[in-house]
């Protein structure tokens, strides 16, 4: 099935990334003449800069885990807490569905988007043919959901901004909020530069690095 | 290498075929029905709905976010009351107290998701579509601004904000008491126009038009 699909790229065309229009493939260097985005086969080193942005977001999850990312003073009394010490606060204070909510938005998915990405770089690479259906499913999956990981952020701005009322009690962003924002920022861009269509991409196609026009 | 930029000539009748933009398999453009969606048979992606509200309803949808933007932004969003002590707070003084700590990722991951994302998709999208409306030639520029809103609306984030904001007040609950501002209420009501907005409006369709007139 995968081998007799009529793709645009075995018709020699190109669909911009942008606003779908479809142009001759031409070579080299090239702009969309309708939006102006700049048009390509496949995203230009896709494998490449998806596996970049992912080691690099591996990397800074680790301080985003271990820093708090808020700290509380209160008459004098300072308490910080990381991601996962703040929702086991919640689950002490029996709010567990918001528990489960923080859990889920800033622990589960940023992991799940780490390991699925990391897994569909890793399968394109491979020239896998395994189940291509699914693993455009996952992909359009930590896409969609990936972004929401950015509420434990908007929390702590909330309260940072909200508590400040001198001796009585003061909220801080801690430097774990910092890190974790840019593990957000990053497997976003990693999902950006990721092209599904290397996916479905014939194998021995030599697409191995996101390809120039042949 | 030889070619020059700009040497891409679009198929013909390129408004009839389209490619999967997450397998790149090849579809000829057949009509639907109103608020039906065209889905790939090989990936399963959404390939383009049929929207059939008119130009002025997407317009009236942008205008009001508008003003709901300008009151979200300025009036105050939550006050906090403890110990008779009473703290207000809007986005921007959110933000201030970020730059003020030095956390200047933070203050701009704020500024980029919740103010000026946001505004530059409704600001850009009443620019795009007002012509239409009118039914003049397409705005100076329609397509650059319309790439743009295509790249920053991953980044637009109020309705995260709006679950971080249920979050933060709920947290806060046994400390201290929270009562909403004008600013809350109208940022609900941004979010409601925004998905809206985003429902009604087809981005092929635009592209077809601005290609059109262009
Ligand atoms: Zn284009
Ligand atoms: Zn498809």
């Amino acid at each position: 099935m995968v081998s007799n699909a009529l793709t645009a790229d075995r018709l020699g065309l190109m669909a911009c990334h942008v606003c779908g229009l479809l142009c001759r493939r031409g070579e080299g260097a090239a702009r969309c003449p309708r939006c102006g985005a700049s048009i390509h086969r496949r995203l230009p080193d896709s494998l490449a800069r998806t596996g970049a942005l992912l080691i690099a977001a591996t990397l800074l999850y680790l301080p985003a885990n271990m820093l708090p990312v808020m700290s509380v003073t209160s008459l004098g009394r300072e308490q910080a807490d990381t991601i996962l010490s703040g929702v086991v606060h919640l689950l002490h204070g029996g709010m567990w569905p918001l528990a489960l909510l923080v859990f889920v938005a800033s622990i589960l998915v940023p992991v799940l988007k780490l390991l699925v990405l990391g897994y569909l770089v890793l399968s394109v690479a491979r020239r896998s043919a395994w189940r291509p259906r699914d693993r455009s499913r996952l992909f359009r999956l930590v896409e969609a959901v990936g972004r929401w990981s950015m509420v434990d952020i908007f929390v702590v701005t909330l309260l940072a901004a909200l508590v400040q009322l001198g001796d009585l009690a003061t909220i801080q962003a801690g430097p774990g909020a910092t890190a974790f924002g840019a593990v957000v920022v990053l497997t976003m861009f990693a999902a950006h530069t990721f092209d599904p269509r290397l996916i479905w991409d014939e194998r021995g196609a030599g697409h191995d690095s996101g390809g120039d026009p042949r | 290498m030889a070619s020059s930029p700009n040497s891409l000539s679009p198929v013909d009748a390129a408004d009839e075929w389209l490619a999967c933009p997450q397998c790149d398999q090849l579809y000829r453009r057949v009509p639907l029905a109103s608020g039906k969606k065209a889905v790939c048979v090989r990936c399963g992606a959404v390939l383009y709905r049929c929207r059939k509200r008119g130009v002025e309803f997407a317009l009236a949808l942008c205008v009001s976010g508008l003003i709901l933007f300008g009151v979200a932004n300025f009036a105050p969003l939550l006050a906090l009351e403890k110990g008779g002590l009473i703290q207000e707070t809007t986005l921007w003084s959110g933000i201030g107290v970020f730059l003020v700590r030095g956390e200047w990722l933070l203050a701009l991951l704020v500024l980029v998701t919740l103010i000026l994302f946001p505004l530059l998709r409704l600001a850009g999208l009443t620019y795009v579509l007002y012509p239409f409306f009118r039914g003049r030639a397409t705005a100076a520029g329609a397509a650059r601004v319309f790439r743009l809103i295509h790249a920053a609306s991953p980044w637009s984030m109020l309705e995260i904000f709006l679950l971080g904001a249920l979050v933060a007040v709920v947290k806060l609950g046994d400390m201290a008491t929270v009562m909403p501002g004008i600013a809350a209420y109208a940022f609900v009501g941004l979010i409601l126009v925004s998905a809206w907005a985003e429902y009604v409006i087809e981005p092929r369709d635009i592209w077809r038009r601005i290609d059109n007139h262009g």
